[in-house]
């Protein structure tokens, strides 16, 4: 190996010699100090074997002498790959400024990507994050995440965690919202009644039961205080916690269209070839005859190799778009609206199967062609809900 | 065999010297049937693919096998290569 590595360092060719007695040249050769490795017999007159770069001019006699021909088949090792970098200057140096341009801007943040949140809050933490110094150009060097965690978690108080990383050259800030129900022992409040009815059960797991079971509530009256009698008698405020179950009469209503609109394609499309250079969009050729259509789009792109210009070719079809109404059967609507109703009451937490008594009642609503449903239900649900002090 | 070479026998023996070092014979080394090195060597008289002959103060040493290929030839050592089938001394 460390031979093979010397030779390599040193250069070497790969000499065809062909002729009859070659063996004799090889002999001779040896003979003389001069070493030759992977020698290997192509044909009957064809050796291949490599040598030294200074000993060639040395076999030069001993080819005449022995009447064999030789030819250099390849030039191989440092010296070669020194000539061959010196001839391809300017590409060796692009290369090495490429690399040091790369390395350099690979030192900054260029991207900045907010995870587990929503759109709109991603935007105001990327605007906080900018406000506390987090840009795109930031070295990375002067990039303090641990200062960034802290100034997101003052500003944003619906975030129960944040990490900032980076990635490369993307800085990413990811973030856990906390949670509207999540349970912070911290707070301090009572649970009051969500809606009103009659008490039937209440449990307190901390505080003091405002309410017994028969007691009437309306919206808003506390069911269970925060303020507890500790087991030395002192008096505490807290966080109330328990569940209130009370006979309600919860009403919801929805509508339902009667008609329905129906997208259909005429079958008719118009073709409208577009040149974008850049943000820049060129049409080429009339907009489309259609007061309603759907487009579908075959981009071209231009590239030269692997490298994408700023220039494509955009073919935009215009299918055209026509609508149709559709009668709907009344029951089906009411069905419909009636579901939605539910629905609406389900999101408020009540529960369909602990309906003791469900009213319906069915309006037509002309203006609008359509049928409202209005629902009434008696059910008996949890009607507590935390309100901090 | 002669006398003076049997003297040099026994005294490399005596002096548990080489005794390729000292009885000037080719000294073979086989590596399963892949490498052949042969030092001592004077010279190659044949070199095919499929034999290698090589010259050596007792007489001729030929290499038989396939793919054959002359790793290394200088004047000390020839180092053989491929797929080796046969070694005969002549």
């Amino acid at each position: 190996m460390t031979g093979a590595l010397w030779t390599w360092l040193q250069g070497y060719l790969v000499v065809r010699f062909r002729g009859p007695r070659v063996e004799e040249v090889l002999n001779a050769a040896v003979e003389q100090g001069i070493s030759v490795s992977e020698v290997e017999r192509l044909t009957s007159d064809i050796v291949i074997a490599r040598l030294a770069v200074r000993h060639f001019r040395r076999l030069r006699p001993l080819l005449r002498e022995y009447g064999v021909a030789a030819a250099i088949f390849e030039r191989a090792g440092l010296p070669f790959v020194i000539s061959g970098l010196n001839r391809r200057l300017f590409f060796i140096v692009g290369l090495l400024l490429s690399g040091i341009l790369i390395a350099y801007f690979s030192t900054f943040v260029w991207f900045i990507e907010v995870t587990g949140s929503s759109d709109a809050a991603a935007d105001s933490i990327l605007r906080a994050a900018a406000e506390a110094g987090l840009y795109s150009g930031l070295p990375k060097q002067a990039f303090d995440a641990a200062a960034l965690e802290a100034v997101l978690m003052a500003r944003f108080p619906e975030l129960a965690w944040v990490d900032v990383r980076t990635i490369g050259i993307k800085a990413v800030i990811e973030v856990v919202e906390r949670q509207p129900d999540e349970y912070d022992p911290n707070l301090v409040g009572d649970i009051v009644a969500r809606f009103g009815g009659t008490i039937t059960d209440v449990f307190v797991a901390r505080g003091t039961a405002q309410v017994r079971p028969g007691d009437v509530v309306q919206p808003g009256d506390v069911l269970i205080s925060g303020t507890y009698y500790d087991r030395w008698g002192r008096r505490q405020q807290g966080r109330a916690q328990g569940a209130v179950w009370a006979r309600v009469v919860r009403e919801s209503f929805a509508e339902a269209p009667l008609y329905e609109s129906f997208q259909i394609e005429t079958g008719r499309f118009h073709r409208q070839w577009r040149l974008e250079i850049g943000s820049l969009a060129v049409p080429l050729g009339r907009r489309p005859p259609f007061r309603a259509y759907r487009t579908q789009d075959r981009i071209w792109q231009l590239k030269l190799g692997p490298i994408s210009l700023p220039v494509r070719f955009r073919l935009r079809t215009y299918s055209e778009l026509d609508y149709e109404e559709r009668h709907v059967p009344r029951q089906a609507a009411e069905e419909r609206a009636l579901e939605e109703a539910w629905r609406k009451l389900e999101m408020e937490g009540a529960d369909r199967t602990k309906a003791a008594r469900v009213q319906v009642t069915t309006l037509d609503v002309p203006d609008a062609a359509a049928v409202r449903v209005m629902l009434s239900v008696q059910l008996e649900q949890n009607i507590g809900e935390f309100r901090e002090n | 065999m002669p006398r003076a070479l049997q003297l040099k026998r026994r005294f490399a023996q005596l002096m548990d010297l080489p005794p390729e070092a000292v009885l000037n014979t080719a000294l073979i080394k086989v590596v399963g049937n892949l490498e052949l090195s042969i030092a001592n060597h004077r010279g190659l008289r044949e070199f095919s693919a499929g034999a290698i002959c090589v010259a050596s103060p007792q007489g001729l040493i030929r290499v038989t096998g396939t793919g054959l290929v002359i790793h290394y030839l200088s004047p000390d050592e020839v180092r053989i290569g491929g797929r080796i089938t046969g070694i005969d001394l002549e």
